[in-house]
């Protein structure tokens, strides 16, 4: 069988991918924040257009013209007053911020048409035609037609219009055309409505491919994010092209004709799906440096610490509660175990995000790592409990060193952007295989059977236990001699060279350490119910789409060392269990969405209680404008000279 | 007059080029920076001083050239293999560790040294480390006449301040040659004469090598024992202050060439 008809059918799908990706550059570049919920806005699109159409039964050119030139633009307004309010902010805010829109648009969309798929098909015309031997589908010309069309109609507005030249102006050096006198408001805002109509028209167009399905679709339209790296994050052409060469990648993996002339292909299952990732990873390690950067600042430090007594009082508190817990309410013991054991998890990515300032979205992968490594030592290879977690934590240190790498090449948004791709690449990829959850999905282990240790109250105290020693090591680490090459690093790495400390060193440790640590939380999340599965909707379930959630969480819970972790994980894992709805999960991600958006967003009270600045820097800063500006290194300029 | 010795090899540049993509930023440049005195680099701005900077301390690499300390050829060795060697740097762009106080970032200069490349001394801090560095930072401060300040986090100081905190540091790191990229600039008058007299306490009690790039030459001509002038990446004279002030070469290049 020829492999022509795969290159078609990439082609159309590339097309698509191309499309959602030129909508995503051209948004990053005009606004400097990148869009982690552009494959959201593609999948409530395709929703919308389903709901009015099928279930509304508004003839289809309405229904297509309300959806993808109305309401996505809408959401695109939407977002890029969003995107002006994050200019100056710190890069886990501007990740957490799209990530809760992401949040909200699939919690919403789940809870209103439910979490099964949709079986939707092509509202195009399917008539197909011989061309030359090939058979093409109607609708796959007019997928093409319309990606070309929408590209055309980019190119026109760049080259006609006052507003395509400023347009320009914006995605070259959007401060010179400030500068100038133009609106770079007004011309961001348009971006982000054609961005949004790009991903809302390509996610329409994708969902026959899969069907409707909140998640899916918004994975497929995430496949721009490699195709973005192709262009470099920077040129809207190279953007597209790179879309289209993933797309015909894709189904030239799955042609028989290429896979039996390439064996490797079947040993790599998921390959295919992962060419995306893959990229995005790749691009990010080989030439991430030179891709452009924005302004960014790191919060300012200043933590208000609890008066002595009521520290104390905390502390007793909470051994109480550990202590009495269990007797207390028997029958939430598992929701408790794994309560502590997320306590362990989110200190480990405190580790990274605020001590070290690495926004790191492969958190997840560390977590199934960690638990499937012990499921095998122990149920698997008959080993001891405690030989199981202590090869779990062991196994995951290598695997932090390699997520290290692209910390040391690139920084910022692109870490973030490489780390999430290591993590679907490992969650499509690896997860399946024999080594982590295997064709099943599934892996079984036990807690320890010494001591009395696998009663409900006695692993509790024990994950407690562990959890408290897993704070601790955060707290010794942040007032020690690594925790101050950590803080270094995240502000100066270049600087910090100069002095001789080779920050590469500094990364791996803290990525060794935090996946670690994660491995261990991994590990004994095992023994909550005796398993661990691949997929999941809750909170807790170790899909890479989760690493986003838990960083959204942390940041929501504060900047403190030992109040952050424990207040995320009472939120996510434990203040649930007290609410019994069957759309649980969905109201959840929609709450830490919402929750995480009014966060990063709103300068106002909400946003300052949740950095628990001292009230005597928020004086400061408001009375002295140009200290204020100092604070922040980026719009500092070293001409300013203030004299105290 | 002949170019005074300094002690000890020190820094040595020789034929330095670097180029980016077409544009010739040093072409051809020969330094030396002995210990044991100061050695001026001055030229208009985009002369290329801190793309010499940036080539000599590793965040650059050369076209073409050597740069070589004591005899060892560093041209492509990282920028912290070439602080363990003794060199130390400030950047125009100040480069503070914005979230910390200033004798966190003090102390940093030599902490960061002594961790170095090895991951068991991140982790670990003898108690001898510990009172070294203790040591180094509040003789720094002193220096620098900023101990008052040790507790105020970087991000308040206004941006004399900031520029002493940059010196502290890197006299904390304990480097026996430092290059100072305008180190200066932000001080009123009578900071930058105390700011001379901190120059000429280090070589002369401590016997480092400086090289400084400067734009206040009422400093320059006081501190320097020698000067490098260089325009458009390329050196156009060298002497001493006397000789400079006097060369109808280095005014043209300021000033523009007299018709």
């Amino acid at each position: 069988m020829s492999v022509v008809p795969f290159i078609v059918a990439g082609v159309v799908v590339g097309a698509l991918y191309g499309l959602a990706a030129t909508g995503l550059v051209l948004t990053y570049k005009t606004s400097g924040i990148f869009n982690f919920a552009h494959g959201a806005v593609g999948a409530a699109t395709a929703f919308l257009f389903y709901d009015l159409r099928h279930l509304r039964g508004l003839p289809w050119p309405i229904a297509f013209v309300l959806s993808v030139f109305v309401a996505a633009p809408v959401l695109g307004l939407g977002l890029a007053a969003m995107a002006a309010r994050l200019s100056q902010a710190p890069t886990v805010q501007r990740v957490v911020a799209t990530v809760g829109v992401l949040l909200v648009v699939q919690g919403a969309v789940q809870l209103r048409y439910g979490i099964v798929p949709i079986p939707f098909d092509t509202p195009l015309p399917t008539r197909s035609f011989d061309i030359g031997g090939t058979i093409v589908g109607l609708d796959q010309l007019i997928t093409i037609g319309l990606a070309a069309v929408a590209l055309a109609a980019l190119g026109v507005l760049f080259r006609r219009t006052r507003l395509g030249l400023e347009m320009r102006a914006v995605v070259d050096n959007g401060a010179l055309l400030d500068l100038a006198g133009g609106v770079p408001a007004r011309v961001r805002a348009l971006s982000w409505m054609l961005g949004a109509s790009f991903a809302g028209l390509s996610g329409l167009l994708l969902a026959p491919t899969v069907g409707l399905d909140a998640v899916l679709l918004t994975l497929l339209v995430v496949q721009a994010f490699g195709a973005a790296a192709v262009g470099r994050f920077d040129n809207l052409r190279l953007a597209f092209w790179g879309g289209v060469a993933i797309g015909v990648g894709q189904y030239l993996l799955r042609a028989p004709a290429v896979r039996g002339a390439v064996p490797l292909i079947d040993a790599l299952p998921g390959l295919d799906q992962s060419l995306s990732f893959l990229v995005l990873f790749a691009v990010l390690l080989v030439a991430g440096r030179r891709f452009p950067t924005f302004g960014v600042t790191r919060p300012a430090r200043g933590l208000r610490p609890w008066p002595f007594p009521v520290q104390v009082a905390a502390v007793l508190g909470a051994l109480a509660a550990v202590l009495t817990l269990p007797f207390l309410a028997p029958s939430r013991a598992p929701v408790l175990i794994q309560g502590a054991v997320f306590v362990t998890i989110f200190a480990s990515l405190y580790l990274l995000v605020e001590i070290s300032g690495q926004v790191s979205l492969a958190h997840a992968a560390f977590v199934a790592v960690g638990a499937t490594t012990f499921a095998h030592l122990t149920r698997g290879a008959g080993l001891p409990w405690g030989v199981g977690v202590l090869g779990a934590v062991l196994v995951a240190v290598p695997m932090g060193a390699v997520v290290a790498v692209p910390a040391i090449r690139v920084s910022g948004l692109y870490l973030a952007l490489a780390t999430l791709g290591f993590g679907v690449l490992v969650e499509q990829m690896v997860y399946s295989r024999p080594v982590m959850f295997g064709d099943l999905g599934q892996r079984f282990g036990s807690r320890p059977r010494f001591f009395g240790l696998d009663s409900d109250a006695r692993y509790f105290w024990l994950c407690a236990a562990l959890a408290a020693l897993a704070l601790a090591l955060v707290v010794v680490i942040r007032r020690t001699r690594l925790g101050r090459l950590l803080n270094a690093v995240a502000d100066e790495p270049v600087a910090l060279a100069t002095f001789g400390c080779s920050p590469q060193v500094t990364l791996v440790l803290v990525f060794c350490l935090a996946a670690a640590m994660a491995a261990l939380g991994g590990a004994l999340s095992v023994g909550v119910v005796g398993s661990v599965s691949a997929s999941g909707v809750s909170p807790t379930a170790l899909v890479s789409f989760n690493s986003l959630l838990w960083v959204a969480v942390l940041a929501l819970a504060g900047r403190h060392p030992l109040r952050a972790p424990v207040v995320a994980a009472l939120a996510m894992v434990v203040a649930p269990s007290f609410f019994s709805s069957p759309n649980m999960a969905q109201y959840l991600t929609i709450g830490f969405g919402l929750a995480a958006l009014v966060a990063s967003v709103g300068s106002g009270a909400l946003g300052r209680r949740l950095e628990l600045r001292h009230p005597a820097d928020e004086a400061r800063i408001r009375y002295s404008p140009v200290a204020a500006r100092l604070r922040r290194p980026a719009v500092s300029s070293p001409e300013v000279t203030v004299h105290a | 007059m002949p170019e005074p010795a300094g002690r000890g090899a020190g820094l040595a540049v020789r034929g330095l080029t670097v180029r980016f993509g077409g544009a010739v930023a040093v072409d051809g440049l020969d330094l030396d920076v002995p210990r044991g005195r100061i050695t001026g680099l001055i030229g208009p701005n985009g002369a290329g001083k801190t793309t010499t900077f940036n080539a000599c301390t590793g965040l650059t690499r050369p076209s073409e050239g050597m740069v070589s300390l004591d005899g060892h050829d560093i041209t492509v060795a990282p920028p912290q293999q070439r602080a363990r060697l003794g060199l130390g740097r400030t950047f125009q762009r100040m480069k503070l560790f914005e979230s910390s106080s200033v004798g966190t970032n003090v102390a940093l200069g030599r902490e960061a040294l002594m961790a170095g490349g090895n991951p068991w001394r991140h982790l670990r801090q003898p108690r001898r480390d510990r009172r070294a560095i203790a040591a180094a930072a509040a003789e720094a401060l002193a220096l620098c006449g900023i101990s008052p300040l040790a507790d105020v986090p970087v991000a308040d100081l206004s941006t004399g301040q900031r520029r002493l905190v940059e010196l502290a540091r890197v006299v904390a790191g304990g480097f026996s040659l430092l290059l100072l990229d305008e180190p200066s600039s932000g001080l009123d008058v009578s900071e930058t004469d105390d700011f001379g007299r901190v120059l000429e306490q280090l070589v002369g009690e401590r016997g480092v090598g400086i090289l400084l790039v400067e734009h206040d030459m009422r400093l320059v001509m006081s501190v320097c024992a020698w000067l490098h002038v260089i325009d458009f990446g390329r050196p156009i004279f060298q002497g001493t202050a006397e000789e400079t002030q006097g060369s109808a070469t280095v005014q043209a290049a300021y000033l523009g060439a007299v018709a």
